[in-house]
């Protein structure tokens, strides 16, 4: 039967060539999508690796000196004397907005570049970041001829492979010293929700009076349901401990909020766009489909009448745009498996490849199916008297 | 003639209305979402309003700077220090206008213990020059702002609204995030997607306390250049370019080098979608072909089913044109006419589209979901539209048209295939 309807296909090769091509554009069309709506999917459901709740963010503006160092200490002691205040630890980098700090760590001669931040010894507590393996970097680790690192487990699996990653030492890059990976955390997804997961790593600051390591910000995580007046109170406590500051002080969930509309808008545009280009490649099936059964009344009473069933007839006609569909997804498909050889748009993954190819050969069938139904109805319905009416 | 294929044009489309309104409704939808979607992208690229000047003075914008390490490959990647603007900035000779603002910021004020959210920048004086916002009320921050503690603010029509209703504002005292502003001017809206003016209220950046923010290299500010023309946007690259190498680091241990980029919007909006960093290429012109390119793939696809119902309706007129052949009209008459034909339903449902597309741009900006967009049709997007439609009209009909051309009169006069 199979072989049938290919040599139906084939007498209408022209008319069929053009279907098949429309589909096969469609389906890369959809492929994209679905691939760029998966991976946005993915990014999303991967946990932060952080809470943000409850935290506010108090960003230094001022020019560090050494001996600033010392005040930062005793402001951020102050901070935790705060009944409201339940932890309070200093972070360098911004979160939910664009900016980063990355270097780039050898192991083996192999360069991983990765982003990293600067925490003290208590900031996992603060920020809620489970810790997978190993520890956090604490007292312990002052010192030692090492500068303590801690990875996320992607770094950790980029830098070393199979290897366990606890103990192991990296060179600095330009041979002042040395990190010793201390400890594995899950992740630390500094730039949002919907941005790419990445490689990243936390060096210890380490609370002296003198230090030139500038810090940027503080972080204070406060019990829930504490009013926002409480600012002003904390900036008392700021100013008298760090004089030469002012202070910029934004809870993490607003800066989040407004991260997330950004990152949203253009996503729901384009998706949005998807949409209409799948109505408008339904609506063009679906006229095609049924101008052929128009075409095709003698050819289908003709069958009628020498004792086809109306179900052969309904399976005939989406039968051969079910097997056109089927061809052009092949087709597809194969065309989709050349772009993560081309680097156009970096490396898509083999999880995301799978999932796009799946839902847009399936979306692509069911939008074949359903636009063939109502035609193969009409073509059911078609007596050979019809046909032999028929001009 | 033309009026004959007219007729002709008509009366086809009469005759199977279902399939002239399947392509009609194609076309119609195709030229719709192509037209809405440019004027989306037109007014991102381009936004009328503040930024957009009218006397061909160009406006670039740097929102980021990088500090590297040379040798040991550390980068970090972050907004502009006020001391940096100041020292070096400031002092270069070729723009004619600089300008220091901040991103928005989620602030907020209450109005009948209701809070309301508001977008809240921070700019100089220079940002009012800089930029052309239409003032209902009121007048813009002056150089006296930029000395000193002052308390003015400038809001958006849409906070004045929600805050004073339909009184008016200037003079009056606004508390946002518990610190209180007298209000000096009142502006239209701006939108969401003009990224450098948008915002709902806008503060000097001399409103903290002290002057330390004078002091960083990295810190929280954007700049904005103006330059006259193109000569002037060369030249001044060109000094930007050797600013570079000047510029004193206070902490060489960690970072040695510094760069930025002048940028218009979209070079930007390549940057940040395509390119990792601070190349030099921006990607401008890969995202322009990427678009280019997604646009010509949406349109091919309903072409194609134009083709298709085309080519099919051509065999139901095999008669007609076997007569037509027969006493001797030649194979590029039919052609056009049927080119002629094509052009004329894409026409139709193009004016559709055209018709249509403000009446689908009006939700989209009353919906709230692109803060403030005020999408409308500007001329370049309605001449833009009916080049696509006659390209579209052209692309559909060829095909036919030439299939039809090659139907031999004999076999077309018995209506069978060829």
């Amino acid at each position: 039967m199979i072989r049938q309807m290919l040599v139906l296909i084939w007498n209408r090769k022209r008319i069929n060539a053009l279907i098949m091509l429309e589909i096969t554009l469609s389906f890369l069309v959809l492929f994209a999508v679905v691939v760029s709506a998966l991976y946005a999917w993915k990014k999303y459901s991967t946990p932060l690796g952080f809470d943000y709740r409850d935290t506010l963010s108090v960003v230094l503006i001022g020019q560090w000196e050494p001996h600033h160092a010392g005040q930062l200490k005793r402001a951020a002691e102050a901070m935790r004397t705060m009944p409201e205040v339940s932890w309070c630890e200093a972070s360098h980098m911004d979160l939910f907005t664009k900016s980063y700090w990355t270097t780039v760590l050898r192991h083996n001669d192999k360069p991983t570049q990765l982003m990293v931040n600067r925490a003290s010894d208590q900031y996992h507590q603060l920020a809620r970041i489970p810790v997978i393996d190993g520890r956090w970097f604490g007292p312990q680790d002052t010192g030692g001829d090492y500068e303590p690192l801690v990875l996320n487990r992607r770094a950790a699996q980029k830098v070393f492979g199979s290897e366990s990653p606890l103990g192991k030492v990296l060179p600095h890059s330009l041979g002042k010293f040395n990190y010793k990976v201390v400890g594995i955390i899950e992740d630390y997804r500094q730039h949002g929700d919907l941005d790419p997961l990445g490689e990243y790593g936390f060096r210890r600051y380490v609370w002296e009076e003198n230090s030139d390591t500038r810090m940027r910000q503080l972080m204070v995580r406060l019990k829930p349901g504490t009013p926002r007046s409480i600012e002003r109170d904390m900036l008392k406590i700021l100013k008298t401990n760090l004089p030469d500051y002012d202070f910029s002080i934004s809870e993490l969930s607003v800066a989040r909020e407004s991260y997330m509309r950004k990152s949203l808008i253009p996503l729901i545009t384009s998706a949005m766009l998807a949409v209409c280009l799948l109505l408008m490649v339904a609506m063009g099936l679906l006229g095609v489909l049924w101008q052929n059964v128009a075409q095709r009344t003698q050819e289908i009473g003709l069958r009628r009448a020498i004792g086809a069933s109306t179900t052969g007839v309904l399976v005939q006609i989406s039968g051969e745009l079910l097997t056109m569909t089927a061809f052009s997804v092949a087709i597809g498909t194969f065309l989709a498996l050349q772009v993560p050889f081309t680097g156009l748009f970096g490396n898509i993954e083999a999880d995301l490849m799978v999932g796009g190819i799946t839902g847009a050969t399936s979306v692509m069938l069911v939008l074949a199916f359903v636009c063939s139904v109502y035609p193969a109805w009409l073509a059911m319905r078609i007596t050979p008297a019809d046909a032999l009416h028929y001009e | 003639m033309f009026w004959n294929y007219l007729k002709m044009a008509y009366k086809v489309l009469l005759r199977r209305k279902f399939f002239t309104f399947i392509s009609l409704f194609g076309i119609g939808f195709t030229l719709l979402t192509m037209l809405v979607f440019f004027t989306l992208a037109d007014h991102v690229v381009d936004p009328p309003g503040p930024s957009s000047r009218a006397d061909g003075q160009i406006i670039l914008n740097m929102p980021y700077i990088w500090l590297e390490h040379m040798e040991n490959n550390d980068v970090y990647h972050g907004e502009l220090g006020y001391y940096f603007i100041e020292h070096y900035l400031y002092e270069m000779k070729t723009p004619s206008g600089i300008s220091a603002y901040t991103g928005t910021r989620d602030s907020a004020c209450f109005v009948n213990d209701r809070k309301v959210r508001v977008q809240l920048r921070q700019t100089d004086a220079a940002y009012w020059r800089l930029l052309e916002f239409d003032f209902l009320e009121g007048g813009p921050l002056t150089e006296s702002d930029d000395e000193g503690d002052s308390r003015a603010l400038i809001i958006s029509q849409y906070l004045k609204r929600k805050v004073f209703g339909n009184e008016p504002a200037v003079g009056k005292e606004l508390v946002l995030d518990g610190r209180a502003y007298r209000i000096r001017g009142v502006v239209k809206n701006v939108p969401f997607y003009d990224d450098i003016s948008y915002a709902d209220a806008w503060q000097p950046i001399d409103n903290l306390e002290s002057a330390n923010y004078r002091n960083q290299m990295l810190g929280r500010f954007k700049v904005l250049f103006m330059v006259e023309n193109a000569n002037q946007a060369a030249a001044f690259q060109e000094e930007l370019a050797h600013l570079w190498s000047k510029v004193q680091i206070p902490d060489p241990e960690q970072f040695n080098f510094v760069i930025g980029h002048a940028e218009t919007p979209l070079e930007s909006m390549a940057r940040d979608l395509l390119r990792d960093g601070n190349t030099d290429d921006n990607g401008k012109s890969t995202l322009v072909m990427i678009v280019v390119a997604l646009g010509v793939l949406f349109m091919f696809l309903p072409a194609i089913n134009l083709i298709n119902i085309n080519v099919s309706r051509i065999m139901e007129r095999a008669v007609e044109i076997g007569v037509r052949k027969a006493f001797g009209a030649s194979s590029t008459h039919l052609v056009g006419q049927l080119i002629f034909e094509n052009i004329f339903l894409t026409l139709v449902g193009g004016l559709l589209a055209l018709l249509a597309t403000p009446l689908v741009l009006e939700p989209i900006n009353q919906s709230g979901l692109i803060p403030h967009a005020d999408l409308t049709m500007n001329p370049r997007v309605f001449l833009g539209g009916l080049l696509l439609i006659f390209l579209f009209g052209a692309l559909s009909g060829i095909y036919p048209a030439w299939k039809m051309s090659r139907l031999h009169p004999v076999s077309a006069l018995k209506g069978g295939d060829s």
